[in-house]
């Protein structure tokens, strides 16, 4: 009887002792206005953020982008008004950054960032030079360094306001904000860019673009057409073809675009609307088809700037700058319908960028 | 059934004593004690990474069972001693628990027999955050034998700094709730074979649900006798 009791007892103090690993993973959020970035431990079974201490950390003039190295053990901010890139080293204990100075330089208002999935180069889009910068980054300190041929000229006036690069690594995509353009490019061993083709006309403001898990197509968000466009990806060459229905209706002024692991669904945040719709994606044409039941769009922040899926697959965090916080839902795997788990977060200043560690 | 009192030899700086039934002596001279068994327990606890506890709570069970009776307390004690927290870091973005080490300082005067007044000042600390706590509250007093068992509730504020980034501090409040043993090892001495508390934070406006345990010495000043009995032990 005393050793069963003793035995009882040994087992609270364990689970009271908390001796479990937990299972979560990080989330860092960009606040351009405060020159910040916010660290949140998120629960891989719940979504739930739990604010990292020490949050929001210091960043630089107006961090308007975040991309982390495939280890997690860095991250990297494009500071849009500094004109440079800062590098974090990543406390996976603690959830905590630290900058790594000095930064490395970039074009004028790098406003986005692109890394290949094998993290051996970063692309920054410089918005206001009309350029991209290149950089080889070192495995093991994180450090940057520019590669020959960076920054790599665009047409003038082109203002690339977001990039991709294909699952492969093989080819960087680019759209003109201004122009109405997606440029093509093929990444060369050290990093050097190789148009594929001449630029591909889409709706006007594409703002964002997505690529599908198997490397198929192209998505794009048209902001001020109210349209995303659907681009067929001959992954052989890089080359880009429209598909004849191409452009397909969509939000009020959709703005960023997140595809799930398994290239099913496509979901994006319409920045005029308030709100994401979800679209089913045919594997084999491409079409997007917009969700009716559960009826597409869902409710979201005010102004939603960003959308991503995080590393489980099994929520979407959207990232909005007016009602300054992030919004969670909860994606049902079958349907592709979302279920909003309300808001994640709550920040001092207006976000625009996720990026989350697996 | 007669019981008699026999010394089972030392233990740490002192010796033990454990009831046994004076018919049973010939069985027990006969054949060796089960082992314990709470291997698969242990191996759990190994697993976590979580070797002091068990260490401390197999030490903790091999007392247990070695009192007799007594009827007085110490008027007055100073625990001094090594302290382990499982601090519950979790809630402030950590991706796991944080094991921090210390000590645990407690002073305690006894008002009457079997309850008392106690302080308690620990210092916790970690590679990313340390914790200290200052606490006042009752405590309760059972002697049987050489062991004392106590049992107390403290109130107080903790104190933390972590870190991360530029570094974070905070103070809150703080509450303890736990208990413990304290084996005789001279009249003057005891040893506190376990001491183990849940410590409830609020540190950077969460809840903070910790596991203390300490363990250490305590030196004593003179006795409260129970009424109507005679000292089992000799009183400084």
């Amino acid at each position: 009887m005393k050793r069963a009791a003793l035995i009882c007892v040994l087992v609270l103090l364990a689970g009271l002792a908390g001796c479990s690993s937990s299972s979560k993973h990080l989330a860092y959020v960009t606040s351009p206005t405060s020159n910040s970035i916010s660290a949140f431990r998120v629960s891989n079974h719940s979504g739930k953020f739990t604010p990292v201490i020490g949050s929001p950390f210091p960043a630089g003039s107006s961090p308007t982008s975040i991309v982390l190295d495939p280890a997690d053990k860095f991250a990297y901010a494009a500071n849009q008004t500094g004109n440079d890139i800062s590098l974090f080293k990543i406390d996976n204990s603690t959830g905590g950054i630290s900058e790594i100075r000095p930064r490395t330089p970039a074009g004028i208002g790098p406003a986005a960032l692109a890394m290949d999935s094998g993290g051996a180069f970063l692309f920054a889009a410089n918005v206001s030079s009309s350029d991209i910068s290149i950089y080889s980054i070192n495995a093991g300190t994180g450090a940057l360094t520019e590669v020959a041929g960076s920054r790599f000229a665009l047409p003038s006036g082109a203002s690339p306001a977001a990039l991709t690069v294909s699952p492969s690594g093989k080819y960087l995509y680019v759209a003109s904000s201004t122009l109405g353009l997606v440029f093509g490019y093929s990444i060369g061993s050290g990093g050097a860019l190789q148009e594929v083709q001449s630029p591909v006309a889409v709706g006007s403001g594409p703002f964002s673009l997505a690529i599908d898990p198997g490397e198929h197509f192209v998505y794009v968000a048209n902001s001020l057409s109210d349209t995303i466009s659907v681009l067929s990806l001959d992954a052989s060459t890089g080359t880009l073809t429209a598909l004849p229905n191409s452009p397909f209706t969509a939000g009020n002024n959709p703005i960023s675009l997140a595809i799930d692991s398994a290239g099913k669904f496509l979901y994006v945040a319409n920045l005029g609307g308030n709100n994401v719709s979800a679209f089913a994606l045919d594997s084999s044409t491409g079409v997007p088809t917009e969700l009716t039941t559960p009826k597409s769009p869902f409710a979201a922040g005010t102004r939603p700037v960003f959308i991503t899926i995080d590393s489980t697959g099994k929520f979407v965090y959207v990232a909005n700058e007016n009602s300054r916080d992030i919004s969670a839902f909860t994606i049902d795997s079958t349907t592709g319908g979302l279920t909003n788990g309300g808001i994640a977060a709550s920040l001092g200043s207006g976000p625009s960028w996720i990026a989350t560690t697996k | 059934m007669g019981l008699e009192l026999v010394r089972r030899g030392c233990f740490t700086a002192g010796y033990s004593i454990q009831v046994v039934d004076t018919q049973e002596i010939p069985k027990l001279r006969m054949k060796k004690h089960p082992p314990l068994n709470a291997n698969g327990v242990c191996a759990a606890l190994r697993h976590a990474g979580c070797k002091t506890i068990s260490l401390v709570i197999f030490l903790s069970s091999m007392v247990l069972s070695h009192f007799a009776m007594a009827q007085e307390i110490p008027r007055a004690q100073l625990f001094g001693g090594y302290s382990y927290t499982r601090f519950d870091s979790p809630t402030l973005g950590f991706a796991n628990p944080s094991n921090l080490s210390g000590f645990n300082i407690s002073p305690a005067f006894n008002l009457a027999y079997g309850f008392g007044v106690k302080a308690e000042l620990t210092g916790q600390y970690g590679s990313k955050l340390n914790v200290r706590d200052v606490t006042v509250g009752p405590q309760f007093l059972y002697p049987r034998g050489r062991a004392l068992f106590f049992a107390h509730a403290l109130f107080g504020d903790s104190r933390s700094f972590v870190r991360v980034g530029t570094g974070e501090g905070d103070t809150a409040r703080a509450i303890v709730l736990g208990g413990g043993v304290d084996l005789d090892v001279s009249p003057r001495f005891a040893f506190r074979a376990v001491q183990v508390d849940y410590v409830r934070t609020t540190l950077f406006s969460t809840t903070q649900n910790n596991v203390r345990i300490s363990t250490g010495l305590v030196y004593r000043w003179h006795t409260i006798r129970r009424r109507g009995h005679k000292p089992t032990l000799s009183s400084p």
